[in-house]
């Protein structure tokens, strides 16, 4: 038999920014492994051009955005395509209704829907004009139901089509339930598909059925097999270097050219190196695979580089849910050395030091997401992050200092968490205001792969599939409890009294935000804190007596007051404990340290970054 | 020749601000370095003469570049405007606004509507100088218009330019892209060295 005609389709709602990784790992794979580099058909810039040209550019990129940023907690961009793959009015009005009783908006997901249908039609025209043998999806997220309703019209023009699922929608139960349920599907890659996708073309080819590749499920007659999933994390050398050819040349003639910034989407690790140890208790987006591998910092640097020169593209996203602690002094140093004006994303472990964040900002780092989830110690044990929450605030601090833009959301609902976990921080956000705000705060979803998934001894006992998927899938909910990834389960933690006042703590912390600074200027003979912060009176605090100006100095990487005071003595300072107290609180009432879990931290930052107003 | 008084710690002063104390002149304003004041942990430069423009071509552009380098690296320009201003305010807004002389300007300025960034082998330009919604964007990367650009960061005496910084400068200026006076002209773009808090607002 010829070489199989492959091609591999990334369907809505991807981000239009930047190609899929996981399609650009599976084209090097599929060379690496002796074959011809796959097609690639981008569907999620097909319909982004699809709807600026049957709408006459009524509906814009942004409005694909907020569907796929915004409609990510609502499974909005799965409900779009719905109709297409289980009959026009599915789940409609009901999935109106569940969000109406939310407070989430809609956008124009309902006029989207109008033109799912005929979009389904025009990507499998798209797809079988190059009359592939195989055509495989990678799913995640919302990228499920417009997939399975191309899988399905595929199928339907041309049943001889093989068609393969992969990504991180079908990693251990879910890939099965998918195959099981979805008879168009006729192979799911469960888990790294480096290895395996290239492997099974080859028993494809072969016409072979694949019983001895890890993970995969096929079809035994009307049987759905699924292969148990022994596979072994793929060594970080191995991790194919993406190839994104395909994706700029198809971006170059696109009228979405124009309205995007392309990034890059690189992988320096895969897994999370604190995970393997202390996971956090509501996180499962390491799926089955938590084992931490990264990318020798040689490697890595020559991938960056090499595609950064390749596709002239200066932003770059890593998608690694963590940064090696080993890339602080083999990586970022070489990045350091760059004289581009490179802007990268990467995410972090909060407890940054100061040191760290001028490594970050020096190696062209702009973006860093830490994870900070919480300004409470407690409710961050509660999570297992190993993090104090003056460590949190202490990185919002530097990150400032050092014009780091800090992303991060606020959780809460943690089981065994009180009240008094968070009105004592509440009443300190307007201290705070000077620093970047939390986007929201988020009722914490419970996540298969998560610890609070696996283990219902942590609390939520009691589950099922998250409400929406009864509007998106027509199957039963036994199904859905395999097939999904968000649970409803009981609401833990505080009420909704306390989050409301959270939320309202938030609301006000970043309408305050912008104009807000609060400076450390160090002159000769004394410290000036100047504050100028939305909502406090316009002063320049000074400190010049030397014990002080010491103490203040103390408390900049956080730390209790016995831990100062025994330096101060050490210093040859005499300052009695009690007045070290009195004066610190009178700091915190003037909003000049934050004081959480018996620690205080000084609050000024070193300097003001830029803001665009 | 006046040299300027590059005075970066007064007595009990803040160590982030730098004054120049004299009259600015050609002379003069070609000496300060922006990338050096805020090396050194300078923030803000404050011009304590009034700046005369729209007398001397060189002047002007030497002028324009201390204030496209001053913000490149988040170096602050506290100034006031005296003279006349030879350029359309939409084309400059996203250099720093004199204190005052000019309120259209400071109404109109905003960071970052006009930068170019480099990388190996190129130059990308991003304009949002016009509110068309998404901007423009444009790519150097043909070798000749690259090995050029230095040239034109500077400011460029036209009778001394190559060929090529002269095809590159006619390319630019009918994008609006450069600034031109009499035989001396500089690009209008500022290199984005430090990314303002978010990153993405640019």
């Amino acid at each position: 038999m010829a070489e199989l005609k492959v091609v591999l389709v990334s369907m809505p709602w991807k981000s239009l920014e930047s190609p899929t990784l996981p399609i650009g790992l599976l084209r090097k794979a599929c060379r690496d492994s002796g074959r011809r580099t796959p097609d690639t058909y981008h569907g999620n810039l097909r319909w982004a051009e699809h709807l600026l040209n049957v709408s006459g550019g009524a509906i814009s990129t942004r409005d694909y955005a907020y569907v796929a940023n915004e409609g990510i907690s609502h499974d909005l961009g799965d409900w779009v395509f719905t109709g297409v793959l289980h009959g026009g009015d599915f789940g409609r009005v009901e999935f109106e209704r569940y969000l109406a009783g939310r407070t989430a908006r809609i956008g124009r997901a309902v006029e989207m829907r109008a033109h799912a249908e005929e979009f389904i039609a025009l990507a499998a025209h798209e797809v079988l004009a190059g009359d592939p043998d195989v055509v495989g999806f990678s799913t995640t997220f919302m990228q499920n139901v417009p997939s399975l309703a191309l899988a399905a019209r595929i199928k339907r023009e041309r049943p001889e089509v093989r068609v393969v699922f992969g990504g991180g929608n079908c990693d251990g139960p879910m890939g099965a339930a998918l195959h099981r349920n979805f008879p168009v599907v006729d192979y799911v890659v469960r888990g790294e598909g480096e290895a395996v996708f290239p492997a099974l073309l080859d028993v494809i080819e072969a016409g072979a059925t694949p019983d001895g590749l890890p993970g995969v499920c096929w079809w035994r007659g009307e049987v759905s097999v699924a292969n148990p999933d022994r596979r072994s994390p793929l060594p970080p050398g191995r991790i194919p270097v993406p190839d994104y050819d395909d994706w700029f040349d198809h971006l170059l003639g696109s009228p979405v050219e124009g309205r995007v910034d392309p990034r890059l989407m690189l992988e320096s690790s895969r897994g999370c190196w604190w995970g393997e140890k202390h996971q956090c208790t509501f996180c499962g987006l390491n799926g089955s695979l938590i084992q931490f591998r990264s990318k020798p910092a040689e490697q890595f640097v020559a991938e960056l580089t090499d595609l950064v020169r390749r596709h002239r593209c200066l932003d770059v996203t890593m998608v690694d849910n963590i940064i090696d602690s080993r890339y602080f002094a083999e990586v970022l140093p070489e990045l350091a050395k760059l004289d581009w004006d490179l802007r990268i994303h990467y995410e972090v472990k909060s407890n940054l030091t100061s040191r760290q964040i001028e490594q970050l900002v020096g190696a062209h780092v702009t973006h860093v997401q830490p994870g900070i989830e919480s300004l409470s110690s407690t409710v961050l044990r509660l999570m297992d992050k190993g993090v104090h929450a003056v460590r949190n605030v202490r990185t919002l601090r530097d990150g400032q200092s050092h014009h780091l833009t800090v992303s991060w959301n606020y959780l809460y609902g943690f089981p065994r968490e009180t009240a008094d976990d968070y009105l004592p921080v509440i009443r300190q956000f307007p201290a705070l205001v000077h620093l970047p705000p939390p986007s929201g705060a988020s009722l914490i979803c419970l996540h298969r792969f998560s610890p609070n998934f696996d283990r219902p001894d942590i609390g939520f006992v009691n589950r099922r599939p998250a409400g929406y998927y009864d509007h998106v899938y027509d199957l039963p909910e036994h199904e859905l409890a395999d097939l999904c990834y968000e649970f409803d389960s009981d609401r833990l933690g505080i009420g909704p009294e306390v989050a409301t006042e959270l939320a309202h703590g938030i609301a006000d912390w970043k309408a305050r935000h912008d104009g807000s600074t609060l400076l450390r200027v160090d002159l000769p003979e004394r410290l000036v804190l100047q504050d100028r912060r939305v909502g406090w009176p316009e002063r320049d605090h000074v400190i010049d007596d030397p014990a002080w100006r010491t103490a203040y100095d103390l408390l900049g990487p956080g730390r209790s007051l016995p831990a100062v005071h025994d330096r101060l003595v050490t210093a040859g300072h005499r300052l009695d404990a009690s007045a070290l107290h009195g004066w610190a609180e009178e700091l915190v009432e003037q909003g000049l340290l934050f004081r959480e879990g018996g620690r205080y931290l000084s609050l000024a930052t070193t300097d003001i970054p830029v803001r665009v107003t | 020749m006046a040299s300027p008084t590059v005075a970066p710690v007064r007595a009990d002063a803040d160590r982030r601000v730098c004054h120049l104390d004299d009259d600015l002149t050609t002379a003069s304003a070609s000496l300060v370095r922006p990338v050096e004041l805020a090396g050194r942990g300078h923030r803000l430069l404050r011009v304590h003469r009034p700046v005369r423009l729209g007398d001397d071509d060189e002047f002007d552009l030497r002028f324009a570049w201390l204030l496209r380098e001053s913000i490149s690296v988040g170096l602050q320009v506290d100034w006031v405007l005296t003279g006349e201003l030879r350029w359309d305010v939409g084309g400059i807004r996203h250099l720093p606004p004199p204190r005052s002389g000019r309120d259209d300007w400071r109404r109109a300025f905003t960071f970052g509507y006009c930068y170019y960034r480099v990388g190996p082998d190129f130059v990308t330009i991003r304009d949002t100088r016009s509110d068309n919604g998404f901007g423009a964007r444009y790519l150097l990367d043909d070798p000749e218009s690259v090995a050029c650009w230095p040239e034109l960061e500077g400011v460029l005496h036209l009778p001394e330019a190559t060929a090529a910084g002269l095809r590159l400068l006619e390319l630019l200026a009918a994008e609006n892209l450069a600034l031109v006076a009499g035989n001396r002209a500089t690009v209008l773009p500022f290199r984005m060295r430090r990314w303002p808090v978010p990153e993405s607002s640019v």
